[in-house]
């Protein structure tokens, strides 16, 4: 029997009856399967679910086996998203694909109803993650069960059914045996998407979602090249608690508007009323501040429509705003009809990018989520994109889950970040961008010079920590009609190492306006450098002294420059030269006197050559191929005076060896010598 | 802190460094067999005079010691 490529697996819609058991069937319907390992096919029928599905759904339940170890699925969709993958592996029937790793199996369904052409980007593929929960290795599950319930979606497409789908996916091990805690998940699509048989909206009657449904989705990591990454975590946001049919839900795949790099980005897609954008949905909840009840810690939405646009709302209500916390809890963003765009809209997109947000709480994760907002038709087409805006709060705001610091690290929001302010506006810039900016303007551009003096004035205020009044001026910046001007108060510390580029000089404006006074600092360099110049010039010229004293009998170098180097001979109690640096041509001359009771005796010659290096000498005899020590000038007595000198014989201008003169002077000759050694360059 | 070499005539003290390249004998006019050299002397820091005794095994044994003042007389026959 030649073997089967392609697999459809039969499956029965039934309807949930009234006492929530397995009601009629309704349909029955097919799924495609993998067309790379039919092995994997997906089986049906298991009866009513207990994870998904209340009175009036339609429910069914498909299971697919998996590979196994490591969760590698052979049946893996190579390139899940994009125009290319979709005509090889998906038709109009949903097919499902795997595409597993260590950590988590990703679980692909979808139909391709339309192609991705004339801006219709509907997410028709779709997915889930299966993560691995504690304690369940991924080499225990053999199996996933898929539990779909579906619901009404009233807004999906003029000729096309829409549902919402609440699926859970539960891990099975090779017993068939439940492990791992699924979790319920919210998808939007046709009903086609999730059955493999196309309906029109009347076709079936389908249920609203039960109340109480909250929207899970997943948020990425950005990967350095701007793809989508790894799944980071799931959220979930709940739903308006006034009208849970307008539930948002997940949207797949990299948004199109945020998310750099190193961001977590996530997007949920919400129906609106549609016609005239009267909002059915509308809440009283948004009344701020008076929303202290219908709205709590996990993330809500809601919206207020009007003939000119929608306005969304979503927020937490973790802490009471007392204290002077002034963290919006709450936080909006309105979404104008724009030229040429009806109230044809029928769907929002919120497009949601999370960066750091550094400073926000001791407790909670910060976050700045760039936020834009797309507008969608009937058809799924977008008719208008609002600008990004950002908005600073805790993690648990925009997530539904509640982070301390740490628990994950956020990058710093790659751009530079702008905002409209008021009379005040407390920023933070985060920034990865080497050119670094902080504006603050105002937009009113009076060309009145006293008007932008006041006007476009920004001061830096330091607080001293006591209270909130405790602020004080530092540093104002202002125009005063003519130019910029900078003013600073209190004291400027500079860092250790830090530098300060001088302006071109430090002047001071005369008091009866006859033009200023000051000092130019190029002519402070120039002046600066000429002395210099003169001080090295009378340094170098300038004799130099060293005074010392040295035990008589001590053996050792008693001075050294860059020239010579003076050796006392404690055997012999006579002073001895090491010519360091010289020209083999030169020649040195020198000699001693000593003083001694009455007498003097002296002697001097020339004592070396430059060609002879690397040898100590006496200053009594020449040094040719030894050195000669003459016993006679031994300063072993008491009470005397002794002077050496050397001197250059040729001494050449443009290399001149110094001349030294050496007095030594000797008091009890077991005693210490002292030395004043002169240098004459 | 520094070595010190002590170098000895006759045992008694010629000179000492804390420079190991001068420790050695060239600067000393007498024949080698007449020298001893001695490094690290306990207690002597340069000031003492020290000399060398010859114990009954034939061991040299350095022994410090204080110069004397110098007496007028002493100045005198300078």
């Amino acid at each position: 029997m030649p073997a089967r490529t392609t697999w459809n697996t039969a499956f029965d819609i039934h309807r949930v009856a009234d006492d929530g058991s397995l009601g009629a069937n309704v349909l029955l319907a097919y799924w495609g399967n993998s067309t790379t390992n039919p092995d994997y096919a997906a089986l049906s029928g298991y009866g009513r679910s207990e994870l998904v599905g209340t009175p009036g759904a339609h429910q069914f339940i498909i299971r697919m086996p998996i590979p196994g170890a490591n969760m590698l699925g052979t049946g893996t969709m190579p390139t899940p998203y994009g125009p290319s993958a979709y005509s090889e592996y998906l038709n109009s029937a949903p097919l499902f694909a795997l595409k597993g790793s260590v950590d988590n199996v990703l679980f692909y369904w979808g139909t391709l109803g339309k192609l991705p052409t004339n801006g219709r980007i509907l997410p028709e593929i779709q997915n889930v993650a299966v993560v691995t929960n504690p304690g369940v290795t991924s080499d225990a599950i053999r199996f996933l069960e898929f539990h779909v319930a579906l619901y009404a979606n009233p807004n999906y497409h003029p000729t096309k059914l829409g549902a919402t789908a609440q699926i859970a996916i539960r891990p099975l091990d090779a017993n068939a045996v439940a492990i791992g805690s699924p979790e319920v998940v919210i998808r939007a699509g046709s009903y086609q998407q999730f059955t493999g048989r196309a309906k029109s909206p009347g076709d079936y009657v389908l249920a609203d979602l039960p109340p109480g449904l909250r929207t899970s989705f997943d948020v990425y990591k950005v990967d350095d090249n701007g793809s989508l990454g790894a799944i980071v975590e799931s959220g979930s946001w709940g739903n308006s608690t006034l009208d849970e049919s307008h539930a948002a839900v997940a949207v797949v795949g990299k948004s199109d508007l945020v998310g750099k790099p190193g961001a977590l980005e996530f997007v949920v897609r919400a129906p609106v009323p549609g016609a005239g954008m009267v909002g059915t949905a509308v809440a009283d909840l948004i009344q701020t501040p008076n929303y202290g009840s219908t709205i709590n810690s996990p993330p809500k939405f809601a919206f207020i429509a009007s003939a000119t646009g929608v306005e969304f709302y979503w927020g937490t209500l973790d802490r009471p705003l007392e204290d002077n916390a002034q963290t919006p809890e709450i936080q909006s963003l309105p979404v104008v009809a724009y030229p040429g765009v009806t109230s044809a809209a029928t769907s929002i997109e919120l497009h949601f990018a999370l960066y750091a947000q550094s400073g926000y709480s001791d407790s909670l994760l910060g976050a700045t989520a760039e936020i834009a907002v797309r507008a969608l038709d009937a058809d799924g087409v977008a008719i208008g994109v609002s600008e990004v805006v950002y908005r600073d709060g805790s993690y648990e705001q925009f997530t539904g889950d509640e982070k301390s610091p740490g628990d994950l690290v956020l990058v710093s929001m790659p751009r530079t970040m702008g905002s409209h302010t008021a009379s005040h506006s407390v920023l933070s810039c985060h920034t990865l961008e080497v050119h670094r900016r902080l504006i603050l303007s105002n937009d009113d551009d009076a060309s009145d010079a006293a008007y932008q003096h006041v006007a476009n004035k920004a001061t830096f205020e330091i607080s001293d920590g006591a209270s909130r009044n405790g602020h004080s001026g530092f540093m104002s910046a202002y125009h005063n009609g003519t130019r910029p001007q900078v003013e600073l108060t209190g004291d400027v510390t500079f860092a250790a190492d830090s530098t300060i580029t001088l302006p071109r000089g430090l002047f001071h404006e005369n008091a009866n306006g006859s033009g200023s006074t000051g000092l130019d600092v190029s002519q402070l360099l120039s002046t600066i450098s000429e002395l210099t110049a003169t001080v090295n010039d009378l340094k170098s010229r300038a004799p130099v002294y060293v005074n010392l004293r040295w035990v008589n009998n001590q053996t050792g170098i008693i001075y050294t420059d860059d020239k010579i180097q003076f050796k006392w001979d404690g055997s012999n109690h006579q002073l001895m030269f090491l010519a360091l640096d010289i020209r083999e041509e030169e020649i040195l001359t020198g000699g001693v006197s000593v003083w001694r009771g009455g007498d003097e005796k002296r002697t001097n010659s020339y004592i070396i050559s430059g060609s002879i290096t690397e040898v100590f000498a006496y200053f009594t005899d020449p040094v040719t191929s030894s050195v000669n020590h003459n016993p006679e000038f031994d300063l072993k007595n008491w009470f005397t005076r002794a002077l050496y000198y050397i001197t250059p014989y040729y001494d050449y201008d443009d290399d001149p060896f110094p001349s030294y003169e050496i007095t030594v002077l000797t008091g009890h000759s077991n005693h210490n010598r002292s030395f004043s050694i002169r240098r004459i360059n | 802190m520094a070595n010190r070499w002590v170098i000895f005539h006759n045992n008694e003290i010629r000179f000492w460094t804390e420079d190991e390249q001068f420790a050695n004998f060239t600067d000393v006019p007498f024949p080698d067999e007449e020298c001893d050299i001695l490094m690290n002397i306990p207690n002597f820091d340069g000031t003492q005079g020290v000399r060398l005794i010859v114990d009954e095994s034939g061991n040299k044994i350095p022994e410090l010691y204080d110069y004397p003042l110098p007496t007028p007389e002493m100045i005198r026959e300078n």
